[in-house]
């Protein structure tokens, strides 16, 4: 019986090229999409799970109030870890580590830069990675040892098996030689994090520059513990809820433990509640996965059941000689099943194909796990699921056809199942309306927060790191600079600009309101910070070398904090950091320190560049090689150990917004394709119904009808239905990118204009398709239209 | 002699939106085993949807109907799909035979459906075949043969299950005269056999090889002849 299947399957291919294409192609295309989106899918899930106890793992994170925000962080004491295991018996294990750093490294002529960090012991003992080289229980203990990543050590020595070996630090001042005590096997493309080595915590906790780490009012490090296993971390969640309280008089700080597989996706808070945050882009982009294919299933419904007259003749004979509806079914269903899978290879071919350019748009190194049988199982199951969905409909339809009507010259195509085809074409418009116009907003929102006034001016800004002589001997390297006639301005800071570094809620005024906190970032420059970023001052003056002291002991803050301060008393012209009293000297306009999804904080400006660690050139636009080469030269003539390094502002701008950048360009190719899809079937349908109206148009030509009124007979058919799908899906997009566009605090509105031009881009597309195969219909000869009768 | 179809008091209205139309009124008719039974009547007299109900295609709205003495009037379409298969061989005008199979695998159907074994299947569809004459030309598609072919590979399907009646529905209004000549001795011969045939057809000279003719008229049967009665 199934031989029988199958040849009538493989026949009817043959026989129906046309269909038989726009169905390959259709749900080669929705698979193809959904293995992608898939494997996206996956690997998101799978980051940070790939531990054998990461159930155990935790990461401690702070609520911190100010006022009425809630303000949530991992960043905690220095000496957090270390406490919680001392205090409590079920922290198996605990370690503190510190943010990333980015250093020089040297062996033999060999330099190189590479990032990394500084954990306790107990951080590889809770995070198991594999080890190539060393002792585990001996790691990050002596301030000499180090440990490297496989392909540091690549990088480095040209080799892996280089424990024993010694390698050069630059730590900003001086070189500092390593022992290499253990080299980890590369990391899992599934980890969130990526380093290149780890030193001892204690090399960072032990300077007194970093006394701070053992203050328990101060947030710097993450803390991560391993809980055994009969804990229950609600409960110990609970039991550490005022643990820095207890050890802060006047702390706001409530801790939890958080758990770290979970932070990827869902660890974004606001207001001190979980909000959907990454897992959101995951929902949606499983949901446009998902509508893909069921867009090119429905173009297998609607092609199938359009061509049912045809097929419901073949069920007839069937029926007639025994066939029963079951067996028909199976038939059906094993036609679609057998189509899809020859889909699903077409797709497999287009994800190899297309899978470097996709890594490259996710920010990604995925590969199709072909060895895995898990893979082909699951892969077995989408065609199943996929031959099904698409089959179900076609195969009850034509089951349920009556015999007795299939040998009646008529068509069998009753209200209903042109009714349900419409409404399946409305259904795939909606979700292409919803498709374009998300993606047009995306676009605009995203083009909103790259192109919008940051209160600072970020082309033609440079910003190079000042490392080693550069940091020592700032002021020769800015006068050299200043000589180049291309470079207009530069000074230094040790903010980016680019997120919350340093921030204090001990900020006092006269006339605060005790009750109230707020979160004031603290930003350390030099002289002419403010004209080289191209701030605008709006009151008082800039630091300058002639107000000397005077400077030195005021503050510039931003348009917030001065409307905060000057709030209850109009008059304030100073304000306390700790016990230091400021004076305000300047009020810059508000300016953008982080992505358009913050509010702009309260910001104080300091004159203090001891610690600045980036300095800022602003520089001609015209040729920008040349300037920077000249830049070049004289870094490197000043600091020969570093090789030169710099970057553009609006460059690192742009990257705060990466992710909404690879959303975008995913939901633009996503949305071309649903479109693509949707046209694809739509072009099938209007073939058909052309098709079925060849006697109609036949009579029509005769009675001397126009080639555009031939023309309307089949357009009128779409024309509604896209007009309806357009409709509804704009009112639905509407909400969606309403909701969307809430997770930025600066935003653009939902522009009147975007629903039109979706609509005509849309329309057009559809018109165009159906006119083409109306255009061929009215071409037809009357005589030979009326003979197909 | 055993009746393979009666029917009592049959009756079949269709209904469209407007318009309800009485297809069959009060049919009462009886079919002998080994009968060959022709149906006449002007177009839309009703005969094809008497030809659709005893051949369990359909159900009456009203009325007894007895298939090899059993009434099946009310039964549902999987019950009359049961008893259809292998009891009944249909024959139509426009051949319906399926244009993706070969003719060898058109006749193989049925028996496929009443889950005979492979090689039985072999041996029967080859046995029908070469008895239709149509044996070198199993392999073909339906396409590629002559009306006449086409309706005897028809035919062959029909009759490979061994059915106890072959209804058969215009079987040579496609045909010319000399294939349909050769069609109705091939339903004669098999009559002869002892297969009952009810045949509906326009054509009196077609009507001439049954042995009996039903006259609708309007959804009614309006006389019966029996053979010697109008043989010329």
């Amino acid at each position: 019986m199934f031989k029988n299947h199958f040849k009538i399957a493989i026949r009817g291919f043959v026989q129906h090229k046309l269909t038989f294409f726009i169905n390959l192609i259709g749900l080669g295309l929705g698979l193809w999409a959904a293995i992608l989106i898939g494997l996206w899918v996956q690997h998101e899930y799978a980051i940070d799970r790939d531990l054998e106890d990461s159930k155990q793992v935790y990461r401690i994170m702070e609520h911190q109030t100010y006022g009425t925000e809630v303000f949530t962080t991992t960043s905690t004491p220095g000496i957090l870890a270390r406490e919680l295991k001392e205090v409590y018996p079920e922290v198996e294990k605990a370690a503190n580590y510190s943010w990333m750093e980015e250093h020089l490294f040297q062996y033999a002529d060999k330099k190189i830069r590479l990032n990394g960090f500084y954990a306790e012991p107990d951080y590889l003992q809770i995070q198991m990675f594999d080890l190539l080289y060393g002792d585990r229980d001996k790691l990050l203990m002596d301030k000499s040892h180090i440990v490297l990543t496989e392909e540091s050590a690549m990088k480095l020595f040209g080799r892996k098996d280089v424990a024993g070996e010694t390698v050069l630090m630059n730590d900003g001042i001086k070189q500092v030689p390593f022992i290499v005590q253990g080299v980890l096997a590369s990391l899992p493309p599934t980890r969130s994090e990526h380093y290149d080595y780890i030193l001892p915590y204690e090399i960072l906790f032990d300077k007194p520059i970093n006394d701070w780490l053992k203050d328990w009012g101060s947030n710097g490090p993450s803390s991560l513990v391993k809980l055994s296993k009969e804990a229950d971390p609600g409960k110990f969640s609970q039991k550490i809820e005022n643990f820095i309280k207890e050890r802060n008089e006047g702390s706001s700080v409530q801790l939890f433990a958080f758990p770290q597989e979970d932070l990827y996706l869902h660890g974004q808070f606001k207001e001190g509640e979980q909000v959907a945050g990454r897992f959101s882009y995951v929902k949606l982009f499983a949901l446009i996965g998902f509508f893909i294919l069921l867009i090119a299933c429905i173009n297998f419904m609607n092609l199938s059941t359009a061509k049912s007259q045809k097929r419901a003749r073949e069920v007839g004979v069937r029926k007639v000689v025994g066939a029963e509806n079951g067996t028909l079914m199976v038939q059906f269903l094993t036609e679609s099943i057998f189509l899809t899978f020859f889909a699903a290879l077409m797709a497999l071919l287009l994800v190899e194909i297309s899978l470097p350019v996709f890594n490259e748009l996710s920010g990604k190194t995925m590969s199709v796990p072909y060895g895995e049988w898990f893979f082909w199982i699951q892969m077995l199951a989408v065609i199943l699921f996929t031959g099904l969905l698409a089959g179900s409909y076609p195969a009850f339809y034509l089951t349920a056809t009556k015999v007795v009507a299939v040998f009646k010259n008529h068509s069998n195509a009753g209200k209903s199942v042109v009714r349900a085809r419409k409404g399946l074409v409305l259904f795939q418009f909606i979700l292409a309306t919803i498709l374009i116009i998300s993606t047009i907003v995306v676009y605009k929102q995203i083009n909103f927060a790259l192109n919008h006034n940051l209160g600072y001016n970020k082309e033609q800004l440079l910003v190079v790191p000042l490392e080693g002589k550069l940091s020592d001997n700032f002021q020769v390297f800015k006068n050299q600079l200043e000589r180049l006639p291309s470079v207009k301005e530069s000074s230094r800071s040790n903010h980016s600009l680019m997120g919350r570094n340093r921030n204090t809620g001990n900020i006092n005024w006269e006339g605060k309101d005790p009750d109230f906190t707020a979160l004031f970032e603290i930003i350390e420059v030099d002289y002419n910070f403010i004209e080289t970023l191209g701030m605008n001052l709006v009151r008082g003056e800039s630091f300058s070398t002639e107000k000397g002291a005077d400077s030195i002991q005021g503050a510039i803050i931003n348009q917030r904090a001065y409307d905060l301060i000057t709030q209850n008393n109009p008059q304030a012209s100073t304000f306390k950091i700790g016990e230091d009293i400021r004076e305000i000297t300047g009020v810059v306009e508000n300016f953008h320190f982080q992505s358009f999804r913050e509010q702009i904080e309260p910001a104080i400006i300091l004159l203090d560049p001891e610690y600045a660690s980036k300095g800022f050139v602003r520089v001609e636009a015209d040729d920008m090689q040349h300037t920077i080469a000249a830049i070049q030269s004289i870094a490197e003539t000043l600091n020969p150990d570093y090789p030169f390094q710099y970057n553009f502002m609006d460059e690192n701008y742009a990257k705060l917004y990466n992710d909404d950048v690879r959303i975008r360009e995913l939901a633009k190719y996503f949305s071309l394709l649903a479109i693509l899809i949707s046209c694809l079937g739509l072009l099938g349908l209007s073939a058909h119904i052309a098709e079925q109206k060849t006697k109609e148009i036949g009579i029509r030509k005769i009675l001397g009808a126009s080639t555009l009124s031939i023309l309307n007979v089949i357009n009128r058919e779409f024309i509604f239905i896209v007009a309806l799908s357009i409709l509804l899906g704009s009112g639905l997009a509407f909400l969606i990118m309403k909701k969307w566009l809430s997770g930025y605090a600066y935003r653009i509105d939902f522009e009147w204009w975007i629903v039109p031009l979706s609509a005509l881009v849309i329309f057009s597309i559809a018109f165009l398709t159906v006119t083409l195969q109306a255009l061929r219909a009215t071409g037809t000869k009357a005589v030979h239209a009326l003979k197909t009768e | 002699m055993l009746n393979i179809i009666k029917t009592n008091q049959l009756k079949k209205r269709y209904t469209t939106e407007e318009v309800e139309t009485t297809a069959l009124d009060d049919i009462q008719i009886e079919i002998k085993k080994g009968e060959f039974v022709a149906i006449m009547g002007p177009s839309g007299c009703g005969k094809s949807t008497l030809l659709n109900i005893i051949g369990l295609l359909d159900n009456p709205d009203e009325g007894e109907y007895y298939f090899l003495e059993k009434e099946v009037a009310k039964f549902s379409e999987r019950q009359r799909s049961q008893l259809r298969k292998g009891n009944i061989g249909f024959v139509f005008q426009s051949f319906n035979l399926i244009d993706e199979l070969t003719c060898f695998e058109n006749v193989e159907l049925p028996l496929l459906y009443l889950k005979i074994p492979s090689d039985e299947r072999k041996k029967k569809v080859e046995e029908v075949l070469t008895r239709m004459n149509i044996m070198h030309r199993k392999n073909h598609f339906p396409q590629q043969l002559s009306g006449g072919q086409q309706q005897r590979v028809a035919i062959a399907r029909a009759i490979v299950a061994k059915p106890a009646v072959i209804l058969a529905d215009e079987p040579t209004g496609n045909l010319d005269s000399a294939n349909g000549e050769e069609v109705m001795r091939l339903l004669e011969e098999l009559n002869n056999e002892g297969t009952t045939i009810v045949m509906v057809t326009h054509s009196p000279h077609d009507a001439n090889y049954a042995h009996r003719i039903i006259n609708l008229f309007d959804g009614k049967v309006v006389t019966e002849n029996i053979r010697e009665q109008f043989h010329i």
